[in-house]
């Protein structure tokens, strides 16, 4: 069995070295800036190992070449095909180098002989263009291999990474300060700058978050991607660019700021058991394998924060920090008075411009100003450089020759004290309608025109009117004060005052009037039933309705009396003629609401209760 | 009869030609030549013509102003200035021009506030007048709508809202109208002293400098009592103040 295997193994290394062998060259790309690293590879296919791949470095003259590190890989597959077994086998060895162009033009990487195997195998070669960057000084000083490009101008060159063992340190972090002390209010700009190396396969990178006690950050955009050599370690850079603000004094501390991601390992990949990891790691498999999370992370810093000072503080200081220019526009340079001016005060430079406030205006006598506009245009990633516009509105009260100057106070860090830029009077134009008709000569103390009075100057009370204009109408004696004003608004009053209460009087009359309209027609409805009806209950129900209307008549208002017999009680003192009253009531009732029938009323009954009902009404109308 | 409808024209006719001295556009345009030739006190006599004659024109007492400064009378010159302001809330040159001499006499520029705003807009007078017309239309709408046969809520809420527009509009003509704060207001002329009694030998209470503004309460024989920007009552000499609005005015009601 054992005799079986080591034949099948030894006819499947023959196969594979019987298969085509290959030398490729590779370049990661054809055009390169100077000082941007590119990765050339050597792959020998099928080929025995080389045995004297030059190392350290390839010399080109114009590029640093240096070798970074050799692989190897082997592949089979199996496969039945045409009533057959085939096999394809694969064996791969690979020469990385690192190409860092130090100056620009068209290079090439020539080949060269190695031995492998006893036998000379000849390398192709490889072609690299090279470019300038943008503002590339042709005397450029070679950086030293390994050192980090310098990206930001206000940021030096951040110290190379110490570390022990670069193998040993696959991934780190760096915060790059643009100084280690400022002054309350003043912006920092900062550097995040997160290593990987070159081979690790990244996956689902996180942004950092950053932030801390006593001072606020500028939130962190898209990361700049780029590759740098690390000691002659390839490795991809991730680049956040910031700034901070400290708002205490004192020594602040930036936290370890943390960069999150996953790399893919060699091993058993997600749902096979450990049995299998010593397998796969042996053999790794492209895009298989176990993912492990990393985490690349500054080292903690610190910044001391200093107060600034109050000596020499400018008394229209209003916070800003940096350096910075002042320059101002106007337009348009001629108006008539009354017409806006915009005067464009333009801060310039690298500070702070979230904190600053507009510049202040002098000599603006004259002049109704409102609050500026602003607008700020930053010319990098953070707003920490920029141009801030403030475009104040003006409007002369009198005629001008010039606008208002300004004057724009702030911390120059780098000197330590207080700077106060001016911007002088712009010469204008701004004339009345009238006397700018009247009079071209500004200057001039008297007028050509002999009724013209002259111009005023600038810094003077305004010109004398030219014309009369029109007159008040009304003089110094205000209207609401007059008497015939008060006098018409006290008619008026007098007549609200008059008429309201008729106008109410009149309506409680006309609705009185139609109340006792409808109780008189109760009252006739109820007599012609008493004449007419002889039926008992009908005639009893009338009597009741004609002492309710008559009673409700003493009010002149209908339902004015809700208990008919209290109110006979109230009014009438007689007690024979109450008592009497109170029967019809009593008999009505029981008519309508008792078990006994009406019948037929007599002749007597009706004359009785009529002779009654007549009496009451009498008494009472 | 023609003869005589003939001969008033011709008189009118003459007057209208021939009064050309006596007209105010004449002597005002008089005034500006004397101070356009820098002879300052006579244009500032024939301007104080025209305010004697009853003038009503803020043109006037603005160039009335400019003569009192020129002349080195800042203190009158700011009265003047308030008079136009008080004719006319809009006029921008008696604004920057009173502003102007506050600052010379180290008073404090009060800048422009609410009632001036509206003065820009609107000529109070008028506004008083459109406000107690809405105020009582408003209120015979509300009326109407009341003692109508049908109800009319809506009717009722039109009428109480013109109303209170109306009302609006007259208090904040009470409220911001220079003129009737101005009405008590004088300025001193001259460097005097405040006293507690209307005597030279009074307890003095205050300096008064140029320009200084004060209120008038009372008078009594030569002397006034006034209060003080110190916010006390004191009595000054009649002839150190000279009221803000024209003497010649008839006093407010």
């Amino acid at each position: 069995m054992e005799m079986r295997f080591l034949r099948f193994t030894a006819a499947l290394f023959l196969l594979s070295m019987a298969a085509r062998a290959e030398v490729a060259t590779q370049i990661s790309r054809p055009v390169a800036q100077v000082g941007q690293t590119v990765a050339l590879v050597y792959r020998f296919i099928n080929t025995p190992e080389p045995e004297d791949m030059p190392q350290p470095s390839i010399f080109v003259d114009g590029l640093d070449i240096n070798f970074q590190g050799a692989s190897r890989q082997s592949n089979f597959s199996f496969g039945f095909g045409g009533g057959r077994v085939q096999n394809n086998s694969e064996s791969v060895i690979e020469f990385n180098y690192s190409v860092t162009p130090m100056r620009p033009g068209k290079f090439t990487i020539p080949g060269f002989a190695v031995r492998a195997g006893g036998q000379q195998i000849r390398t192709k070669p490889a072609n690299l263009e090279v470019i300038a960057p943008a503002g590339y000084v042709p005397p450029a000083p070679v950086p030293p291999p390994g050192a980090a490009p310098q990206t930001m101008q206000a940021l030096p060159v951040p110290p190379q990474p110490q570390r022990g063992d670069a193998d040993a340190e696959p991934f780190f972090g760096e915060l790059v300060m643009g100084a280690k002390n400022a002054y309350v209010g003043e912006v920092v700009p900062v550097e995040l700058r997160f290593y990987f190396r070159g081979d690790l396969p990244l996956s689902n990178l996180q942004p950092p978050s950053f932030g801390g006690d006593g001072f606020t950050v500028v939130t962190l955009g898209e990361p700049e991607q780029s590759e740098q050599l690390v000691q002659n370690i390839p490795y991809r850079v991730f680049t956040f660019r910031s700034a901070i603000t400290a708002v205490k004094t004192g020594e602040i501390t930036i936290p370890q700021i943390k960069m999150l991601g996953t790399v893919i390992v060699a091993g058993s990949p997600p749902g096979f058991d450990a049995f299998f990891d010593q397998f796969f790691r042996n053999m790794p498999i492209p895009g298989m394998g176990r993912q492990e999370q990393i985490e690349a992370r500054t080292r903690e810093k610190t910044l001391q924060v200093l107060p600034l000072p109050k000596e020499g503080r400018p008394a229209n200081f209003s916070g800003a920090i940096g350096q910075f220019t002042l320059e101002s526009t106007a337009n348009p340079r001629k108006a008539a008075m009354g017409e806006p001016v915009t005067l464009q005060l333009s801060v310039s430079g690298r500070g702070n411009f979230d904190a600053m406030a507009s510049p202040v205006l002098t000599g603006d006598e004259g002049w109704r100003t409102y609050t500026p506009k602003e607008d700020f245009t930053k010319t990098d990633a953070v707003g920490f450089g920029g141009s801030k516009k403030f475009d104040f509105n003006l409007v002369a009260r009198s005629n001008r020759t010039a606008t208002p100057g300004a004057e724009f106070s702030y911390f120059d860090p780098s000197k330590k004290d207080y700077v106060t830029l001016t911007a002088a009077p712009i010469p204008i134009d701004v004339a009345g309608r009238e006397a700018a008709g009247s009079d071209k000569d500004t200057s001039s103390p008297v007028s050509a025109a002999p009724s013209a009075p002259p111009v005023a100057p600038a810094d003077d009370v305004a010109a004398p009117a030219a014309s009369m204009g029109k007159a008040s109408v009304f003089g110094f004696a205000p209207q609401i004060r007059s008497p015939w004003f008060l006098r018409i608004n006290l008619a008026l009053l007098a007549g609200f005052a008059l008429v309201l209460p008729l106008r109410l009087w009149l309506r409680r009359r006309a609705a009185k009037k139609a109340q006792t309209a409808d109780l008189e027609k109760t009252l006739r409805q109820a007599r012609a039933t008493l004449q007419k009806s002889s039926d008992r209950a009908e005639f009893y129900t009338a009597a009741g309705n004609f002492l309710q209307a008559q009673l409700e008549m003493g009010h002149s208002k209908v339902g004015s009396v809700p208990d008919t017999l209290a109110e006979l009680q109230r009014r009438i003192n007689d007690p024979i003629e109450r008592r009497d009253l109170e029967s019809v009531l009593a008999r009505r009732d029981e008519l309508k609401y008792g078990e006994g029938t009406g019948g037929e009323l007599d002749h007597e009954e009706r004359r009785r209760i009529a002779a009654l009902l007549d009496k009451f009404a009498a008494h009472h109308e | 009869m023609n003869k005589i409808f003939l001969s008033l024209l011709a008189a009118l006719f003459a007057s209208s030609v021939f009064a050309a001295p006596g007209d105010p556009v004449a002597r005002f345009e008089e005034a500006n030549r004397l101070y356009a030739e820098q002879d300052y006190d006579e244009a500032r006599n024939s301007y104080e013509q025209l305010v004697t004659d009853g003038t009503t024109n803020p043109a006037v007492f603005l160039n009335l102003g400019h003569a009192e400064y020129r002349l080195g009378r800042p203190a009158l010159a700011a009265i003047n200035y308030r008079r136009a302001l008080a004719l006319d809330p809009a006029d921008t040159a008696a604004r920057s021009s009173l502003e102007h001499v506050q600052r010379e006499l180290g008073q404090p520029v009060a800048g422009m506030g609410f009632a001036e705003v509206v003065g820009k807009f609107i000529s109070y007078d008028l506004l008083v007048l459109i406000g107690s017309l809405l105020f009582w239309a408003g209120l015979l709408l509300v009326v109407f709508a009341v003692f109508s046969t049908r109800k009319r809520p809506g009717l009722i809420g039109l009428g109480i809202f013109v109303a209170l527009v109306g009302a609006t509009a007259v208090v904040v003509s009470w409220a911001g109208d220079s003129r009737i704060a101005l009405a008590h207001i004088s300025v001193v002329v001259e460097e005097t002293e405040a006293r507690s009694t209307p005597a030279d030998n009074g307890q003095k209470l205050s300096d008064l400098k140029k320009g200084d503004p004060v209120r008038i309460i009372a008078s009594r024989d030569d002397w006034s009592l006034v209060r003080l920007p110190i916010g006390v009552d004191g009595w000054i000499k009649s002839t150190a103040l000279q009221p803000v609005l024209p003497a010649t005015l008839p006093p407010s009601p």
